[in-house]
Formats: C-alpha cells, sequence, structure tokens
C-alpha cells in the first residue's frame, strides 16, 4: 500500500546533523518503495518557499524564523492554518515528526491528529527527569504522545526511556534503529600512520559528550605507551580544557586539535585512525560509533544508553563513563592492536554495510506505516479522555488546548474550504510523462 | 468547412464561444486578421467566480488573456442600503444627532471613493511572440497601470507556488533574464494577476496557450495538456 507521508521537523537540510541526515535518508529510501514523501520545516536564513531535493523530494520552508535552540517559538494554533493547508493540498495521510526537541513537529502532529489524519513520531534523544527543564519537557511529551498513533525510537534504551517519560503504551512503541551510508565510510590502510598507533575522537566538546573524561584520559595513556597519538575533531566550550592538558603535559606533538570538521570531511580524519574513544554520559543510539566501525577502527567507549546494542563485542570495547575504567579498556584495545587480534577492516566495515542500512530503516518504517493506517479512527472524546489522564492540572488543560484546536478547525474549514483548496501538482507523474513522452506523441 | 474557432478546452466548467464578425459565415478560416475570442467562467484561489477571456489578436503570434473580476452587484447593493434605511427609519436616528449622521455619510462615501480608486476590475497580459508581454490593471474608476517587458529579456512565463503566511498558493510569473550577461540566469520574477489570484485551473489553461506561443515546437505542449487532465482529474472529495 502506497502512503503519502509529511516529514515534520525542525531540523532538516541545510543544517547538518544526525536529525537531518535521518529525515532526508529515509525520505529517499522511502521515494524509492514509491512513497509520496514531502518534507516540512521552518525557514532557514533567506530560505524560505517550496525547494525540490533530489528525486522529486518535495520541502517546505515555512515562512517562521526560528528562535531558540533552531526551533520555532511554540504558539499551538498559529501554525493550524498552514499545516491544514499542506495536508489537504498533498492529500497527505500519515505525518511524521522527527525530534522531541523540535516544537514544529510536536505541533504539527498536533493539529494532524484534529484533523484525523495519522501520525507518527520519532525520538532521537533520551532524557532526564529530575531537574526542573526535563520535568516540563516531559509534560509536554505526554500531551504529543497521547495523541500519536504510534512512536519509533531508535533503541531499546530509548523506547524504556519514551515508554516511561510519555506514559505510553509500550506495544504502541516501535524500536527502529539509525543507519549510516556504508559506501561513504569506506576503510582504507593508506591513510594511517604504521609506527604508531591512532586514536581519533570525533564529538563537540561538551560536558555531555564527555569532554572532561576525555581531558583526564589523555595524559594517562599517554604516560603508558609512548607510540600513541589523538586526532581530535571538533569544537565547543571544553576545548579548552583539552588544550590545558596539552600544555601541561608537553604533548604538542601526541595531540591534534582539528576544531569543527566538516560533514564531507568526516571520513578523511576517521580513516587515519586505528582506535575510535567515544566518551559520551548519555546517548540514544551514537551513529558516529557506527561511522568508525564502518571505517574499520575498533571502538572504545562509555557503556551508556543504548550503546550496548549498537556493535558486537568484537567491534568494540565498553567501559564505565569513568577515567580509570576507560584507560584500561583502552589498553586492552592498544594491546589487541598491537598483537594483531582484531578484526580486519574489511570485515568491520562489510558487517556494518549488511546491518545498518537505510533501505531496512524504510522496510521497518514501512511496516509501522501500515499498521497505523489499518488502525481505525480514534473520535474526538476518546482523544479528549486521553489527554485528561496526563496529569490532574495539566489534564484540564490540554484538554482545554485540543478542545480549541478542534473549533479552530471548524473555522478554519468554514473560511477557506476544502473545495477552494488546488490540489498540489505531483512531480512524480510529470516526470514519468517525459520519460516516456515519446511513446505518448507517437500514439496521439 | 466548419469555422474552427480555437482548440478545444477540455473539463472546464462552462465554454460560451463568442467568435468574431465573419463567423457566421461558411468557408471562414480563423487566421489572418480574425479576432477571435474564447471566454471560460473559473475561479479566485478564495472560491470567487471570475471571467477569463482569451482574445487571440494574430494566430500563434498574439493573444491576450483577460480576467475580469466579477461585476459589481448594483442589486446586492440597493438591497442593503435599504435594509440599513428601514432599520434606521424604525430607530428613528434621523431625529437623534444630526451631526453624527451627517460624518457616517461622509466617512461611507470617502469608502465608497477609495473603492472606485483601487478596486481591479480586470487585468490583462498581452503576449506578442517576438515584441513582448504587457500587463494592464483596469480599476472601477477606469484608472489603468500598464507594464511592458521587452521579449530579449524574457526567460519564460510559469506557474510557480508560494507560502504565505496561512496557505500556499500557485500563481503565474514571467522569469526575466539579464540578456547582456553570458550565462542565462535568472535575475528577477514578476508575479501576475496579483489582484485577481486566479486557481490553478485557469492558470494551466493560460499557460497551455502562453507556451504554444513562445515555445511553439517544444515536446512540452503535448506533455502540458496531460497534466492539466491529470490535474483536473484529481478532485478533493
Amino acid at each position: 500500500m502506497k502512503h503519502s507521508i509529511c516529514m515534520v521537523s525542525d531540523f532538516f537540510y541545510p543544517n547538518i546533523g544526525g536529525v537531518e541526515s535521518h529525515i532526508y535518508q529515509l525520505s529517499q529510501c522511502l521515494i524509492e518503495r514509491g512513497h509520496k514523501v514531502i518534507v516540512v520545516t521552518h525557514a532557514y536564513g533567506n530560505r524560505s518557499g517550496i525547494r525540490y531535493l533530489s528525486n522529486g523530494l518535495k520541502v517546505y520552508y515555512l515562512p517562521i524564523q526560528p528562535v531558540y535552540n533552531q526551533c520555532i517559538l511554540p504558539t499551538v494554533f498559529t501554525t493550524l492554518p498552514v499545516i491544514r493547508n499542506i495536508l489537504l493540498r498533498e492529500s497527505i495521510n500519515i505525518v511524521h515528526g522527527h525530534s522531541a526537541f523540535s516544537a514544529l513537529a510536536l505541533e504539527s502532529i498536533f493539529h494532524a491528529r484534529t484533523m484525523n489524519v495519522k501520525a507518527v513520531f520519532t525520538d532521537h534523544s533520551l532524557f532526564g527527569f529530575a531537574d526542573l527543564s526535563s520535568i516540563l519537557t516531559n509534560k509536554i511529551l505526554k500531551f504529543s504522545l497521547a495523541g500519536v498513533n504510534h512512536a519509533i525510537c531508535v533503541s531499546h534504551t530509548c523506547k524504556e526511556n519514551t515508554v516511561l517519560r510519555g506514559k505510553i503504551d509500550p506495544s504502541d512503541v516501535s524500536v527502529i534503529p539509525n543507519a549510516v551510508d556504508a559506501s561513504v565510510f569506506t576503510p582504507t590502510s593508506t591513510e594511517r600512520d604504521p609506527e604508531k598507533i591512532t586514536i581519533v575522537v570525533m564529538s563537540r566538546l561538551v560536558y555531555r559528550k564527555g569532554a572532561d573524561l576525555l581531558a583526564s584520559v589523555i595524559p594517562e595513556i599517554c604516560s603508558r605507551h609512548s607510540d600513541v597519538q589523538f586526532i581530535i575533531g571538533g569544537d565547543g566550550p571544553k576545548r579548552l580544557a583539552i588544550e590545558e592538558v596539552r600544555e601541561h603535559f608537553q604533548l604538542h606533538d601526541r595531540i591534534r586539535l582539528l576544531g569543527t570538521v566538516g560533514h564531507s570531511a568526516v571520513r578523511q580524519v576517521l580513516v587515519r585512525g586505528d582506535i575510535f574513544l567515544n566518551t559520551s554520559l548519555t546517548e540514544a543510539f551514537c551513529i558516529a560509533i557506527v561511522e568508525a566501525a564502518s571505517c574499520g577502527l575498533q571502538v572504545v567507549s562509555t557503556s551508556v544508553g543504548g550503546i550496548p546494542e549498537v556493535l558486537p563485542p568484537d567491534m568494540i570495547q565498553l567501559a564505565e563513563p569513568s577515567a580509570t575504567s576507560l584507560v584500561e579498556s583502552l589498553d586492552k584495545a592498544i594491546a589487541k592492536r598491537r598483537n594483531c587480534q582484531l578484526l580486519s577492516p574489511d570485515g568491520a566495515h562489510d558487517w556494518v554495510r549488511k546491518t545498518y542500512t537505510w533501505q531496512n530503516v524504510a522496510e521497518r518504517t514501512e511496516i509501522v506505516y501500515d499498521k497505523i493506517s489499518a488502525a481505525t479512527e480514534v473520535t474526538l472524546a476518546d482523544r479528549l479522555h486521553r489527554y485528561n489522564k496526563c496529569g490532574l492540572v495539566a489534564g484540564k488543560i490540554f484538554i482545554f488546548i485540543a478542545a480549541l484546536n478542534y473549533l479552530l478547525l471548524i473555522l478554519c474549514n468554514w473560511i477557506s474550504p476544502v473545495q477552494n483548496i488546488d490540489l498540489a501538482i505531483d512531480c512524480r507523474k510529470l516526470r514519468r510523462l517525459k520519460t516516456g513522452g515519446v511513446n505518448l506523441e507517437q500514439s496521439s | 468547412m466548419n469555422n474552427c474557432v480555437m482548440f478545444d478546452v477540455e473539463k472546464t466548467e462552462s465554454i460560451k464561444k463568442v467568435t468574431g464578425m465573419n463567423s457566421d459565415r461558411q468557408g471562414v478560416r480563423p487566421k489572418d486578421g480574425f479576432v477571435s475570442k474564447q471566454s471560460v467562467t473559473s475561479r479566485t484561489i478564495n472560491g470567487n467566480a471570475i471571467e477569463l477571456n482569451i482574445i487571440t489578436h494574430s494566430h500563434k503570434q498574439c493573444q491576450e488573456f483577460v480576467i475580469k473580476s466579477p461585476e459589481f452587484s448594483f442589486r446586492r447593493w440597493l438591497l442593503w442600503t435599504f435594509i440599513i434605511y428601514v432599520f434606521g427609519c424604525y430607530f428613528q436616528l434621523h431625529v437623534q444627532d444630526i451631526s453624527l449622521m451627517a460624518y457616517v455619510g461622509l466617512v461611507l462615501l470617502l469608502v465608497l471613493l477609495l473603492k472606485l480608486q483601487f478596486k481591479v476590475k480586470k487585468e490583462s497580459l498581452l503576449v506578442m511572440t517576438s515584441i513582448g508581454v504587457q500587463l494592464t490593471t483596469t480599476f472601477a474608476s477606469g484608472r489603468k497601470i500598464s507594464m511592458f517587458y521587452d521579449m530579449v529579456n524574457i526567460r519564460d512565463i510559469v506557474i510557480n507556488e508560494a507560502v504565505t503566511v496561512h496557505r500556499v498558493i500557485y500563481y503565474l510569473a514571467i522569469l526575466l533574464h539579464q540578456c547582456s550577461s553570458p550565462k542565462p540566469t535568472i535575475a528577477s520574477l514578476v508575479p501576475l494577476y496579483t489582484h485577481s489570484w486566479p486557481g490553478l485551473r485557469c492558470l494551466l489553461l493560460i499557460r497551455t496557450e502562453i507556451s504554444k506561443l513562445l515555445n511553439p515546437d517544444s515536446i512540452e505542449n503535448g506533455l502540458n495538456s496531460f497534466s492539466e487532465a491529470t490535474c483536473s482529474a484529481d478532485k478533493i472529495s
């Protein structure tokens, strides 16, 4: 069954990142499987309006500017008219929102459910439960998930986290991992320095990614092994800490700080290493270690979040998020490297290439779409009941917002009736006509 | 020989074939100095009815596309004036503050004059191959504004999509380019029919005709009618 899918998020091209490439790759694979996919996002600077990416992927850059953290201002009702118009003109039957940080995604899902269009939500990150920002975010997530038909998480740990935060039924959550474009991340042995053992680190240098742990691990390893060198790509507020370590222990020739590395240059940096080090304190999936494994590096990582689920034990060395444990694991990895006991780079690449493919992700996502398309419609009363369960006070507020949205939808239907909305021309049909254009001429 | 006036436009709401002077005579060919006009009723993006007149001044060389907004309904205005007059008499407004009534009357007169000045009666697009394109806007007071674009600067006339704050619309636009620069880059875009805002069907009609004028040898002319057919076949229930 072919669907018309609308991917919504605040994070898309021209921004580069995990969520952005996830949406793009998934959309391309779904288009190849024959579905119709459009993407809705906010404006990026001057880039506003409708653009087409490769394979006819239509992107709506809505004329709303981001205000904080790449996201739009979350006014719930002002996006209703334009989202309703887009869903009607493109005849969308499934809305797929990405990332709990994205206000646009959560709002679009809410409007889609008000219009009785099926909605799916993909969560890409883990959250805490304790501090004020987490409590508020979790409440908002409960509100969004109370309306959604199905949720997708990128790892089992992420599923557990989402189910606990959002109080959603676990049977309504699927686990579909991220994937990597293995044809880009290929191993090559010529870039590596044969005399030394190179450890590559590629992450933003922030607290969350364990930059402090890194700063304490580096001098220890450098003192234990004289032939080890570090290449650190990425920038952030903790860069100063690494530079201080370099100054203090006089390791200028053994630590190279590359600063921000562009997405297209990541592979060039990765293939120079033997070992990839990841010191994150929390991670839902960590696509970086899959990229490193695809380039043939041995991975050493902290065992947090969804990381243990990602790679098999012969490709990754896990450690507790403490300096001593990391140093131990690094020692083991370096010893294996010296004794040539590591999995060959080509073997690692082949494993990643077969296991993590975007085609597989698209296939599994299609199963979710088929399942929710077949599900029965939920009435407004049922939805309001579900919102009521979100909390004693919050439930009443959510009911009010949902009812007001429904009334606004009726108003929109009266002001701009469905018959007056022109259907969008499907460029896939035009392209099929053009490629078969010669036959048409002959037959007419 | 029948008077084959124009091409046959499929699937439009109503077609009135209004031909020129020599139509009732048999054996008259529609080329060479024979002005023919075709009328189509369509709607704007808001659902209001408009009339599109396609006037062929010279076959394959000069065509004019006129979009007429619906005429000012005198009957409706009279009806509402009468109703308000009756209300005014019922509430005895004429014995209350007369200066207020005079001010209100003055304001209403001012609004009427402004409306006459700015209300658009019709917009026309005159396309002459090898010379250029002229846009003319006629207001209710008889005032006309026109703009001419040289054919050398015109790259193409296309249908484009735009996202406004509360909806997404299709509009017709002229693509202009600098003829002096070596690479044919598009310098600017001029939207057409910015007062009447015709709907997609109307735009497709106009665009198929224009592409026959501007690119007579292109294969796309055959495809455009197909795209129109596929478009009109889709209907939102």
